[in-house]
């Protein structure tokens, strides 16, 4: 199933890595493109209309939680990842406060990442290792 | 003193009218009245059938007898018949004195004789004695009038024994002596009438002998209010005299000096005779002289009333003492000015504790102030400190979690991959090289980390080359281009000095990077009297001139924010830290002893 996903985040490296996973992964995904900042991935959004989005949270300019209630905002049917290092208890609540479909920590990204793209690209949401299927 | 009865009431007016009764004293002055007014009293004595008792001067009783003669009541006869009886004045006096002081009991002796002899002559009982005396006026005469009031006296004594009219006599002339004052108020209390000079007893008319008596009684008054007055002068003086306390002393118009005290005496050290007639200006000290002080203060005590100062006065070894002066000026009843009071307390304990106690607050005042200061200042130091603890930490966390944090994520990644079989299908090898770059671009972040955290150089090679490594680092991170020169011979400095001293390069560059608006900053190392001085230039808009008014001595507080920390740092090692700003640029000296010394308390 062939799926378009934009990468937000404002470490290139970070970037690179995301891509290579995916792409070494599921060759059949597309990125369609990439973003440093929350403001760059709304217009990116805009533009590319991607299936899926990874978005980190610590971000200049416009942080991944703003980012993502601006997104579901435009009601393009744009599903969010929220991507991040920061692993704590309120984690999921703020991610669905900001109305992203689930969240993947960096450090587990080779782990869960993938899944939690499918699971989306599905219509579910991926709250840490927990999948809700549809 | 009884004045009123004595002048007012009935025997007084017995006296004048119908003859003597009780004690009365005739003031006379010219020598016939006395006669007219003696003739009479002997005359209307001796016609009523009663007796009478003459003491007089060998010429009063002459004239009173030829004019008795000339009456037709022949004294010779009656003195034959013991009705009437003269006793010479100055032999009777001479009698009564014992070492010049008359004898109670002989007067006695000599009076009740006679009276008895009179009384033996008369049958009836209704017989009555009138006397008349002029022991009184020659003891008056021959100055001793207290003489003369025991006489009065004994007098009185012998009244209240036996029944008598008495007439006493005194030339008015015997009261010219001011001294004679008081004697003769006395004398008039002695008397139950006083009968003045003039002829009251021709008078007819009531009404005059009342205005004389008026007279009479004003001009008592007036005797008694002079000796009030001259006793309470008197004891004013003595009072004055006496005081210890305050120099009180008088001063002619011109200022020389009257009268003295003893407390003028004790404050000054001059005695009365070595002062009187010097002018006051002996009192103060040459500079007032000069400056024509002492001459000023008299014109206004005399303009105004009185004068009040306070100030430098010379004793008379010419030690000075703190003086409390008020000069009063004194006029007389016109209005002329006839002198001045000054009164002089010697206040110098009292200002010496004042001005202590002055000093006292005026210190514990600034040392409050100065606590105050230091509180405060202590206050924002350690809130600063805290603030930039704080930003210290978010900036070392943020380096750890940004560029650390997230290298070692896509690392984990990358690694992850390749163990997994699905991974398997990219180019493992190019995978691999990158996971090695990450891992050293790791190893570059802890070390720019740590090293800002605690450049480990600065330990191992001192400031030199501490330096220029962490401008590299700054030059990369701001774009602000910078210039290092030191020293040839600057050397290593205590530890803790080095790491003092970068901490000043960091906090000013920070300063630069962020106020400065500067696109270069100058960086110098240089030893200067035993200091190891670092100075940090840059080019920028300097610090406002406002700013630096507005925060006075906390300068330090707000433009470098830090560099109040880093001075505070410098203090404790015994160095200090200074800043120059104007429109060109900042520049920023830092200096710390060369050697270490023990920090200061």
């Amino acid at each position: 199933m062939p799926a378009k996903i934009l990468i937000v985040d404002d470490h290139e490296v970070v970037r690179e890595g995301v891509k290579t996973l995916i792409m070494g992964s599921r060759p059949e995904w597309t990125i369609c493109g990439e973003a440093s900042n929350g403001e760059q991935a709304i217009q990116a959004i805009e533009n590319l209309k991607p299936d899926v989005v990874v978005l980190d949270v610590t971000m200049p300019k416009m942080s991944g939680f703003d980012a993502a209630i601006k997104i579901a905002d435009l009601k393009l049917g744009c599903r969010v990842l929220i991507f991040t290092m920061h692993e704590s208890d309120r984690l999921p609540h703020d991610v669905r406060a900001a109305q992203a479909q689930g969240f993947v920590l960096k450090t587990q990204a080779a782990r869960d990442l993938i899944r939690a793209i499918e699971c989306v690209l599905a219509g579910g949401t991926f709250f840490g290792s927990e999948t809700v299927p549809v | 003193m009884p004045t009123d009865s004595v002048l007012t009431s009935s025997p007084a007016r017995d006296a004048l009218t119908t003859g003597v009764q009780g004690h009365a004293v005739q003031l006379y002055s010219d020598n016939a009245h006395l006669m007219d007014v003696l003739t009479r009293f002997v005359g209307n004595t001796l016609l009523a059938g009663n007796v009478a008792l003459v003491i007089a001067t060998l010429a009063h009783k002459r004239q009173l007898e030829r004019r008795l003669s000339a009456l037709g009541l022949a004294p010779a006869s009656a003195a034959l018949r013991t009705r009437y009886i003269t006793l010479d004045a100055s032999e009777t006096l001479s009698r009564l004195l014992i070492e010049g002081t008359v004898d109670r009991g002989r007067f006695n002796e000599i009076v009740s004789q006679v009276f008895a002899r009179l009384q033996s002559a008369v049958s009836s009982q209704d017989c009555r004695v009138a006397v008349f005396g002029e022991l009184v006026a020659l003891l008056w005469a021959q100055g001793k009038p207290r003489e003369a009031l025991r006489v009065e006296q004994f007098w009185n004594e012998l009244a209240k024994k036996q029944s008598f009219s008495l007439l006493c006599a005194y030339p008015v002339a015997s009261f010219t002596h001011e001294n004679h004052l008081e004697p003769f108020l006395k004398l008039c209390g002695l008397h139950s009438s006083v009968v003045p000079t003039g002829s009251p007893m021709e008078s007819s008319s009531e009404e005059e002998h009342l205005r004389t008596i008026a007279q009479l009684q004003q001009k008592t008054e007036e005797y008694e209010k002079q000796l009030a007055l001259r006793q309470t002068e008197q004891q004013f003086r003595l009072l004055v005299e006496a005081v210890q306390d305050y120099a009180i002393f008088m001063l002619d118009p011109d200022g020389h000096v009257r009268t003295w005290n003893l407390g003028a005496e004790r404050i000054k050290q001059y005695t009365a005779t070595d002062i009187i007639g010097k002018h006051f200006s002996t009192f103060y000290p040459e500079e007032d002289v000069r400056n024509g002080k002492p001459q000023w203060e008299l014109v206004i005590a005399a303009k105004d009333g009185r004068f009040e100062d306070e100030g430098w006065r010379l004793r008379k070894d010419g030690s000075r003492f703190w003086a409390n002066v008020t000069i009063t000026a004194l006029r007389d009843k016109s209005g002329k000015l006839v002198g001045f009071t000054k009164v002089t307390r010697d206040f110098t304990e009292r200002m010496q504790v004042q001005r202590a106690l002055q000093k006292e607050v005026t210190e514990r005042r600034a040392a409050e102030q100065q606590l105050h200061r230091s509180e405060k200042s202590l206050r924002k130091l350690s809130l600063h400190l805290l603030r930039t603890q704080d930003e210290e930490r978010k900036r070392i966390g943020r380096d750890l979690h940004d560029s650390l944090g997230q290298y070692l994520a896509v690392l984990k990644m990358k690694l992850e991959s390749l163990a997994s079989p699905a991974g398997q299908n990219g180019s493992a090898a190019t995978e691999l090289a990158r996971c090695i770059q990450l891992a050293e671009d790791c190893i570059k972040e802890v070390r720019t980390v740590s090293y800002l955290l605690y450049p480990p150089m600065l330990e191992e090679r001192g400031l030199k080359s501490a330096i220029p490594w962490y401008l590299d680092g700054f030059s990369a991170r701001s774009g602000i281009h910078t210039t290092f020169e030191a020293e040839p011979s600057f050397g290593r400095l205590p530890r803790d000095s080095e790491l003092a001293l970068f901490r000043v390069l960091q906090e000013s560059l920070t300063n630069v990077h962020r106020h400065s608006g500067s696109q270069t900053a100058r960086v110098r190392l240089s030893m200067k009297e035993g200091m190891g001085v670092l100075q940090i230039e840059d080019q920028g808009k300097g610090i406002s001139s406002d700013f630096l008014e507005q925060s006075g001595q906390d300068w330090m507080g707000a433009p470098g924010v830090g560099l109040r920390g880093m001075n505070e740092r410098m203090r404790q090692l015994g160095g200090k830290l200074e800043l120059f700003s104007d429109q060109g640029g900042t520049r920023v000296s830092a200096m710390v002893p060369g050697e270490p010394t023990a920090p200061p308390d």
